[in-house]
C-alpha cells in the first residue's frame, strides 16, 4: 500500500524542486507514459498504484534504487514483470531529468535503470 | 413697380401652395419640418465644432508662432552678432588662451627638432626607404625656422579667411528680417481671422501651420549656422595652439599624415566662415528683396496666386531664402574640417527636442486629437446622410473616405491623447495611485491609459473595492465611444483582465475587436448564459450565489461575458487579479474551462486553498457532485460532461503527479465505475457511443410514447366529431321533419302528393341521402304523406 502524502506537504515538496522536476511533475507526459507502460505489459489496473510510486520518486520521498522493490513488495508485481517496467520506467521518465534526481538522491542513475551510489573519486596517479 | 410686384405675386403664391400642402398631408409636413431641424442641427453643430476647432488652433497656432517669432529673432541677433569682428572679444591667434595653449605646445618644440634630427640619423645609419635624408635635413631647417612663426602663419590664413566673411557680414542688412515678414503675415492672419467666413479659416488654420513649419525650419538653420560659427571660433583657437608640433611633423616622413591632418582640418575651418557667410547673405538678400521688391518687379512665384488667395502666395516665395540657408549650411559643414558635424547634430536635436514639446502639449494634443478624429466626424455625418436613400452613395463615399484616410490619421488621434504618468507613478502605493487616477484633472480615455498601466503593475488588485466598481462604470463608457475603444481599448482590456467580475456584456462586446469576433463572443454568452440558468435551476447554492449578484445589478448575461473574460485572460495575468474577483461567480465558472497552466499559476500567485475554492464553491466542478450524490447514472453523466468540457484539464488531473494530488470528487466516482482513469480513457469512447444510443432508444422511447399519445387524442376527437355529427344529425332531422309537415300540410291535391313521393323515392335511393338526417325521418314524412293523400279529394 501506497501512503498518500498530504496536499499541503506535497505543494512544499514540489516547490522545493528543480524546475525540470516540477516541470515533469507538473505534466500528464509522466502518467501517460506509465499507462502504455503498464498497458504494454498487461497490467492496466496496476497503473494508478504505478504512478503513486513514480509520483514518490520524482518528489524526492523513494529513492529510485528502491523503485523496483516497491513493484515487487508493495505492488506485489511479478519480478519479471517489475524488472522490464523498472527498466522502461527509468528510461522514459526517470532518465530524462536524471541530472536533477542524481542531485536529490546523490547518486548515479544508469539507463538502464541501475543506481549507483555517488562516491567521489579517491585515485590519484603515483607522483614518482 | 410693375416687375417687382408681379414677381412678389408669384412668389407669394408659391408659399401659399407648400403652406396648403403642407396644410393638408400634415405627416408629410410634420416629416417635411424634422428633415429641415435635422439639417440645421447638423449644420449647426458642424458649423459650431469647426469654429470651436479653428479658434483654439488658431490660438494655439498664434501662441507658438509668437513663440518661435521670438526665438528666432534672438538667434537671428546672434547669428550677426558672431560674424561681425570681434565677435568673441579677442583676437583669433593672440589672445589668453592661445598664448596659454602655446606656452605648453612651444615648449615641446626645442625637443621635437632634436628628435627629429635623431630619427634623420638613424634612417641614414639603417639607410631607410624613403628617407631622403638631404631632403630631410633641409626641411628641419626650414621648420626650425618657421616653426616659431607658426601662429604667425595662422594669424595671416584666418585673417585672409576672415576678410572675405567681413565683406559678405558687413553687407548682411538683418537676416531678422525673414522673422519680421513672418510675424507680420502672422499678424495679419490673426488679424482677418474672425473677419472671415468659416470656410476660409480651414484655409487660413493650414497656411498657419505652413507658416509654423517655416519657422522651425528657419530656427534649424539659424541654430546651424550659430553653432558652426561658433566651432569655427574654438575650432582655429585650437588648431593654431597646436600648430607648432603639426609643423615639427611635417618634417619626417612618418609624421607627416598628421600635419596633412591638421593643415586639411585647418584651412576647412578658415574657408567655412567666408562660405556660411556669403549663403547667409544671400539668404538675407534675397528676404530682404522679397519683402520689398524694388518698383515695377513682379512678386515671384506669380502663378502660386493662381490657385491661392490670402497671406499663402506671401509666404511660398520665403522657400528660396530658406534654400540658399539650408545650402549654406550643407556647404559650410561639408566645407569645415572635423567637428563641423557636431554642429548639425546638435542643431537637429534641439530643434526635435522644441518640436517634440511644442507637439506634445496639451493645447497641441487636443487640436492634434481633432485632426485625428476627422475619419469619425465623417463616419457620423455618413450615418446621418443614410437617412435619405438619394445621399446613400454620398454616405458611402465619406465611408470608404474614412476608412481609407483612418490608418493615416489614427497614430495623430492617439499620441494626441496619450498620458504621460506622473512621475514616480510606478513605485507609488496602490492608495497613492488611486487617489491620482480619480483627480478631476484627467478625461475619461486618460484614466483609461492609467489604469491599464495600473493592471500591468499590479497595483490595481490592491486598490479598493468602490474604487474598481467606479473604475468599471466609467470604462463602460468609454467603451460606448468607437474611437475611444479603438484607440484604448488595449488599455481598457487590461484593466477588465483584472477585474473580470465587473464586466457587463456589453463592455465585453465592445472590446471585440471585429464584428465576427464579436459575433463569436455573443455566442459563447449566450451558451455560457444557458448553462448558467440550467445549474440555477437544479443548484440551491449556486442559486443563492448567483442571486446576491442579480440583487447588485448584474444579469445573467453580464455574469456569462465576466466567465468568458477570464476564460480568455492568459495564466500569467492572474497575479494581477485581486482576490475578490478570484472568488467570484465568474472565475468558478470560468474555472470549468480554465488549463493546468492557470490553475498553477492561481496556486502560484495566491495559494492552493484559494485554488480549490473554485473547485469546492457553489458551481464548481467538486459541488456539482454534491449536488447528484446517490444518483449514479447523475454522477456518471456529470463526469462525462466534465471531461467533455474541458478535456484537457481533466486529463490533467488524472494523468499528471500534481493534479493526482488534488482532492476531486469526480475521481471516487470514476474509481468506482471504471477502476482507474486508464481503463476509462480506453473505454469511454466506447461508453459514450453506448450512452447516446442509450440515449437514441430513450429519444425512440420517447417519440412512441408521443405517438400513442397522439393516436389517444386522435381517437378522441373522432369520438367527439362522431358525437357532434350525431347532435347535428338529430337536431336536422327535427327541422326536416318540421319543413316536411308543413310542404305537405300546404299540398292542394293528391297528384301532388304522387309526384313528391316520385321525387323523394328517388332520392332515398342515392346513398347519400340515406346517410343524411333525411334518413331517420323518412317514416314520419311518409305516414304524413299518407295521412294527407287520405284526406284529399
Amino acid at each position: 500500500m501506497i501512503p498518500k502524502i498530504p496536499i499541503e506537504k506535497f505543494l512544499k515538496l514540489y516547490k522545493s524542486l528543480p524546475q525540470d522536476l516540477q516541470e515533469v511533475v507538473s505534466s500528464e507526459k509522466t502518467g501517460e507514459e506509465v499507462w502504455d507502460i503498464c498497458q504494454r505489459y498487461g497490467i492496466p489496473e496496476k497503473s494508478e498504484e504505478i504512478l503513486d510510486v513514480v509520483g514518490l520518486v520524482l518528489i524526492g520521498l523513494l529513492p529510485p534504487e528502491d523503485f523496483r522493490t516497491a513493484l515487487e513488495k508493495d505492488l506485489k508485481i511479478s519480478s519479471p514483470i517489475a524488472e522490464k517496467i523498472n527498466r522502461e520506467i527509468f528510461r522514459f521518465v526517470f532518465f530524462p531529468v536524471k541530472l536533477s534526481l542524481e542531485k536529490i538522491y546523490k547518486m548515479e542513475i544508469e539507463e538502464g535503470g541501475t543506481v549507483k551510489e555517488k562516491k567521489e573519486d579517491i585515485y590519484r596517479e603515483p607522483i614518482e | 413697380m410693375g416687375k417687382v410686384s408681379k414677381r412678389f405675386s408669384s412668389f407669394s403664391k408659391i408659399k401659399i401652395l407648400i403652406f396648403l400642402l403642407l396644410l393638408t398631408f400634415p405627416n408629410f409636413a410634420f416629416a417635411f419640418w424634422q428633415w429641415l431641424a435635422s439639417i440645421g442641427s447638423f449644420i449647426l453643430s458642424t458649423t459650431l465644432t469647426i469654429l470651436s476647432v479653428s479658434i483654439v488652433v488658431i490660438l494655439v497656432l498664434q501662441l507658438l508662432l509668437g513663440a518661435m517669432g521670438i526665438i528666432n529673432t534672438i538667434l537671428s541677433n546672434l547669428v550677426s552678432w558672431i560674424i561681425r569682428p570681434g565677435a568673441v572679444g579677442w583676437n583669433y591667434v593672440n589672445n589668453p588662451f592661445v598664448n596659454a595653449g602655446l606656452e605648453i605646445t612651444g615648449g615641446f618644440v626645442s625637443i621635437g627638432l632634436v628628435l627629429a634630427l635623431v630619427a634623420i640619423a638613424f634612417a641614414t645609419i639603417l639607410r631607410l626607404e624613403g628617407w631622403d635624408t638631404k631632403r630631410l635635413l633641409i626641411k628641419l631647417g626650414i621648420v626650425a625656422m618657421l616653426v616659431n612663426f607658426a601662429p604667425v602663419i595662422c594669424g595671416l590664413i584666418v585673417d585672409a579667411s576672415n576678410i572675405f566673411m567681413y565683406y559678405f557680414s558687413e553687407r548682411i542688412g538683418g537676416i531678422g528680417v525673414l522673422t519680421t515678414t513672418f510675424l507680420n503675415i502672422v499678424e495679419n492672419i490673426i488679424g482677418s481671422f474672425l473677419g472671415i467666413p468659416i470656410i476660409q479659416q480651414l484655409n487660413t488654420v493650414a497656411i498657419a501651420i505652413l507658416q509654423l513649419i517655416f519657422q522651425i525650419y528657419l530656427s534649424f538653420c539659424l541654430i546651424s549656422f550659430l553653432l558652426l560659427f561658433m566651432f569655427r571660433v574654438s575650432a582655429i583657437w585650437i588648431f593654431t595652439i597646436l600648430s607648432p608640433i603639426a609643423f615639427i611633423c611635417w618634417i619626417l616622413p612618418a609624421t607627416k599624415r598628421y600635419w596633412d591632418f591638421w593643415w586639411d582640418n585647418f584651412l576647412r575651418w578658415c574657408l567655412a566662415g567666408p562660405i556660411c557667410a556669403f549663403f547667409l547673405y544671400l539668404g538675407a538678400r534675397a528676404a530682404e528683396i522679397i519683402a520689398s521688391p524694388p518698383p515695377g518687379t513682379p512678386l515671384p512665384f506669380a502663378s502660386v496666386q493662381n490657385f491661392t488667395t490670402g497671406p499663402l502666395h506671401q509666404i511660398i516665395p520665403y522657400l528660396f531664402p530658406l534654400g540658399l540657408l539650408n545650402l549654406g549650411i550643407i556647404l559650410g559643414v561639408q566645407g569645415a574640417g572635423v567637428g563641423s558635424q557636431i554642429a548639425l547634430s546638435w542643431a537637429r536635436r534641439g530643434v526635435g527636442w522644441v518640436g517634440e514639446k511644442a507637439v506634445r502639449s496639451r493645447p497641441m494634443r487636443w487640436a492634434m486629437g481633432k485632426v485625428g478624429q476627422t475619419p469619425e466626424y465623417m463616419e457620423r455625418a455618413a450615418s446621418w446622410l443614410r437617412r435619405w436613400d438619394a445621399l446613400t452613395p454620398v454616405a458611402s463615399g465619406l465611408e470608404r473616405g474614412s476608412s481609407a484616410i483612418r490608418p493615416y490619421l489614427a497614430h495623430y488621434a492617439v499620441r494626441a491623447r496619450e498620458v504621460t504618468p506622473p512621475e514616480g507613478f510606478e513605485k507609488m502605493t496602490p492608495e497613492e495611485q488611486e487617489k491620482i487616477v480619480q483627480s478631476p484633472v484627467y478625461r475619461s480615455y486618460e484614466r483609461a491609459q492609467l489604469l491599464g498601466k495600473m493592471a500591468e503593475l499590479g497595483t490595481l488588485a490592491k486598490t479598493s473595492e468602490e474604487f474598481q466598481k467606479r473604475m468599471a462604470t466609467e470604462m463602460q463608457l468609454v467603451l460606448r465611444n468607437p474611437a475611444l475603444r479603438v484607440h484604448f481599448g488595449n488599455d481598457i482590456k487590461k484593466f477588465y483582465d483584472a477585474l473580470f467580475n465587473e464586466l457587463t456584456e456589453e463592455a465585453k462586446l465592445n472590446l471585440a475587436p471585429n464584428p465576427q469576433t464579436q459575433a463569436a463572443w455573443e455566442k459563447i454568452i449566450s451558451e455560457r448564459e444557458k448553462e448558467l440558468r440550467e445549474e440555477y435551476d437544479k443548484n440551491p447554492e449556486f442559486k443563492n450565489l448567483i442571486d446576491k449578484e442579480l440583487q447588485r445589478g448584474r444579469t445573467f448575461r453580464d455574469i456569462a461575458a465576466g466567465i468568458l473574460h477570464f476564460e480568455q485572460i492568459r495564466p500569467g495575468d492572474v497575479s494581477k487579479v485581486p482576490g475578490r474577483a478570484i472568488a467570484s461567480i465568474e472565475a468558478i465558472w470560468g474555472a470549468h474551462r480554465m488549463g493546468p497552466a492557470k490553475f498553477q499559476a492561481i496556486i502560484n500567485a495566491f495559494d492552493f486553498q484559494t485554488a480549490q475554492s473554485l473547485l469546492e464553491a457553489p458551481g464548481g466542478w467538486n459541488q456539482m457532485y454534491q449536488n447528484v450524490k446517490g444518483k449514479p447514472e447523475e454522477e456518471i453523466a456529470l463526469l462525462l460532461k466534465q471531461r467533455k468540457e474541458n478535456p484537457h484539464f481533466f486529463n490533467w488531473l488524472f494523468m499528471s503527479e500534481l493534479g493526482r494530488q488534488l482532492p476531486f470528487s469526480g475521481r471516487d466516482v470514476l474509481v468506482r465505475e471504471f477502476r482507474n482513469y486508464g481503463i476509462f480513457k480506453t473505454h469511454v469512447s466506447e461508453y459514450e457511443k453506448f450512452a447516446e444510443e442509450i440515449e437514441k432508444l430513450n429519444d425512440l422511447t420517447e417519440m412512441e410514447r408521443q405517438l400513442i399519445n397522439i393516436q389517444h387524442s386522435y381517437n378522441s376527437a373522432i369520438a367527439r366529431k362522431e358525437k357532434e355529427r350525431a347532435k347535428m344529425l338529430n337536431a336536422l332531422s327535427l327541422e326536416i321533419e318540421r319543413r316536411a309537415k308543413e310542404i305537405i300540410a300546404g299540398m292542394a291535391d293528391k297528384n301532388e302528393v304522387d309526384r313528391f313521393l316520385n321525387r323523394f323515392g328517388q332520392l332515398h335511393l342515392q346513398p347519400g341521402f340515406r346517410q343524411g338526417p333525411a334518413d331517420k325521418v323518412i317514416p314520419t314524412i311518409n305516414s304524413e304523406l299518407y295521412k294527407r293523400w287520405q284526406q284529399l279529394p
